[in-house]
């Protein structure tokens, strides 16, 4: 496992700066004007696409099948690639909850940030994974952008609504709020396991 | 002596192929070679041992154990180089050698510096700037440095220039001088295989047409140039391979078929493979 993420570390830092770009840059954007809360989750929603891009050269490098070779199970494989998306949200989150304390008082208490968060960056890649783990990062992929154009659209306007004050969440009512991602990203991940463990690679 | 790898009935069915039957056995302490012609079925056959794929029908096992059960601890002693290495384009050989010793336990890095060293291989380099011999030649050394007991390769030295075809042949002969080491290797380039084996194994169209020792297939079958007309009297069974020519016949024939007397020459591994393949064809 520790040598999957050290590998996926290496490739992050050569292969995906223009990701990288383009999360702090959207972030920033969201200082500029105001009602730009959208632009503050903006990096999280981007979080996945990093991953699946890892996915995706992990299969024009035929490193899967690489794997295929040596004592790495799919299980830990698939693993692995849900731990990195935690690891990633884990270090991005501080910079959206300091980002929006900053600027955005008016939506809500930080708890509720968090919950907001939680949805972004598990519901989204909870959903797309076993399908990028059943059938490849491209058709993968191409169901992922379908999917978040909708997803955006719903998100754009709720966090709009909610610029306007027009629903606050309250916090107990966000604690439990997080249960269902938490747990939608647990089911997913078993799931892509066994999708994995059935493709042919 | 007991078998590194052995298959009994092994098959596989693709839509458009399939790997039919499959018998195969490498004593340990043994270099077989996997003779075959791009899509034999050679790859299939390594994927079938290493799990990667299901068998639709038949059993193996490798270094004693069923291939059908769990197969990550046997992976720990089994170094595999495919077609193509399979490693990030833009990894470095010291940034790979930092991330091998989280995937085998038995990860050496003592072995794996001795390999880099000997292949003369760049510390620094981005994989993807390294030519095709300098690939498979690191391939060749992360195979090696886990303190493998097997190793299967498929078509590691196609496409390599003489030296590099050189240097891993030196590397796959020290590594057989351990008595507990056993290589299975596949190529189209018969002659790579000539100079490594003990055995050899010819693969054509998904099926085993032939699996011996090289020095009794050698000793077996000799090459016997003469008139059509002696070729026509000759027992058939006895002729494996016929080619006419203006001038007679050149035939690949079994030796202990052959009327006493009758001098033939050498054959060759590679012509033995092109004149079976060729007349299965005919």
């Amino acid at each position: 496992m520790k040598g999957l993420l050290l590998k996926d570390f290496y490739v992050m830092k050569k292969e995906l700066r223009a990701f990288l770009f383009i999360i702090v840059f959207f972030t920033a954007f969201s200082f500029v004007g105001e009602n730009n809360s959208f632009f503050i989750f903006y990096g999280l929603v981007m979080l996945p696409i990093v991953n699946i891009s890892l996915i995706s050269y992990d299969e024009r490098s035929h490193w899967d099948s690489f794997l295929e070779t040596t004592p790495v199970s799919r299980t830990t494989a698939v693993t692995e690639k849900y731990l990195l998306t935690l690891l990633l949200l884990l270090v991005w989150s501080p910079v959206v909850l300091i980002v929006y304390l900053l600027q955005a008082a008016n939506l809500g208490s930080p708890l509720q940030a968090v919950c907001i968060c939680m949805y972004m960056a598990l519901f989204f890649p909870a959903i797309i994974y076993p399908f990028i783990f059943a059938l490849g990062s491209e058709k993968g992929r191409l169901a992922y952008f379908i999917f978040i154009f909708v997803a955006m659209a719903a998100i754009a306007a709720g966090v709009s609504l909610m610029d306007q004050g027009a629903f606050v969440i309250p916090d107990g009512l966000s604690l439990i709020l997080l249960l269902p991602p938490v747990v939608f990203y647990a089911i997913s991940w078993r799931l892509s396991i066994a999708l994995y463990k059935k493709r042919s690679l | 002596m007991s078998n590194a790898i052995e298959t009994k009935g092994l098959t596989k069915h693709f839509k458009d192929f399939s790997l039919d039957s499959l018998d195969l056995e490498l004593p340990e302490g043994c270099i077989l070679g996997l003779i075959g012609e791009n899509g034999a079925g050679k790859t299939t056959a390594i994927k079938l041992l290493l799990g990667i794929l299901a068998p639709d029908a038949g059993t193996a096992s490798v270094l004693g154990r069923d291939i059908s059960g769990d197969m990550s601890r046997v992976k720990e002693e089994i170094g595999v180089v495919l077609d193509e290495p399979g490693l990030p384009e833009k990894l470095t050989v010291r940034q790979l050698g930092k991330i091998m010793p989280s995937i085998y336990k038995s990860w050496s890095r003592e072995d794996f510096a001795t390999c880099i060293r000997r292949l003369e291989l760049p510390e620094d380099k981005a994989y993807r700037d390294f030519s095709r011999g300098m690939k498979m030649k690191l391939g060749l050394a992360l195979a090696l440095s886990h303190k493998p007991r097997l190793l299967l390769l498929d078509e590691a030295t196609s496409g390599l220039d003489p030296v590099v075809r050189d240097s891993v042949t030196d590397l796959l002969l020290d590594f057989t001088r351990d008595e507990g080491h056993s290589v299975l290797i596949s190529s189209h380039i018969v002659s790579d295989l000539e100079k490594l084996c003990d055995y050899i194994a010819f693969l054509h169209k998904g099926k085993l047409m032939l699996l011996e020792e090289k020095d009794a297939l050698l000793e077996e079958y000799g090459l016997l140039q003469c008139s059509r007309e002696e070729a026509d009297r000759l027992e058939p069974s006895a002729i494996i391979g016929r080619r006419d020519n203006p001038y007679g016949c050149r035939l690949i024939v079994r030796k202990d078929s052959l009327p006493r007397g009758t001098k033939t020459q050498p054959v060759s591994i590679e012509e033995l493979f092109v004149f079976m393949v060729k007349e299965d064809k005919e």
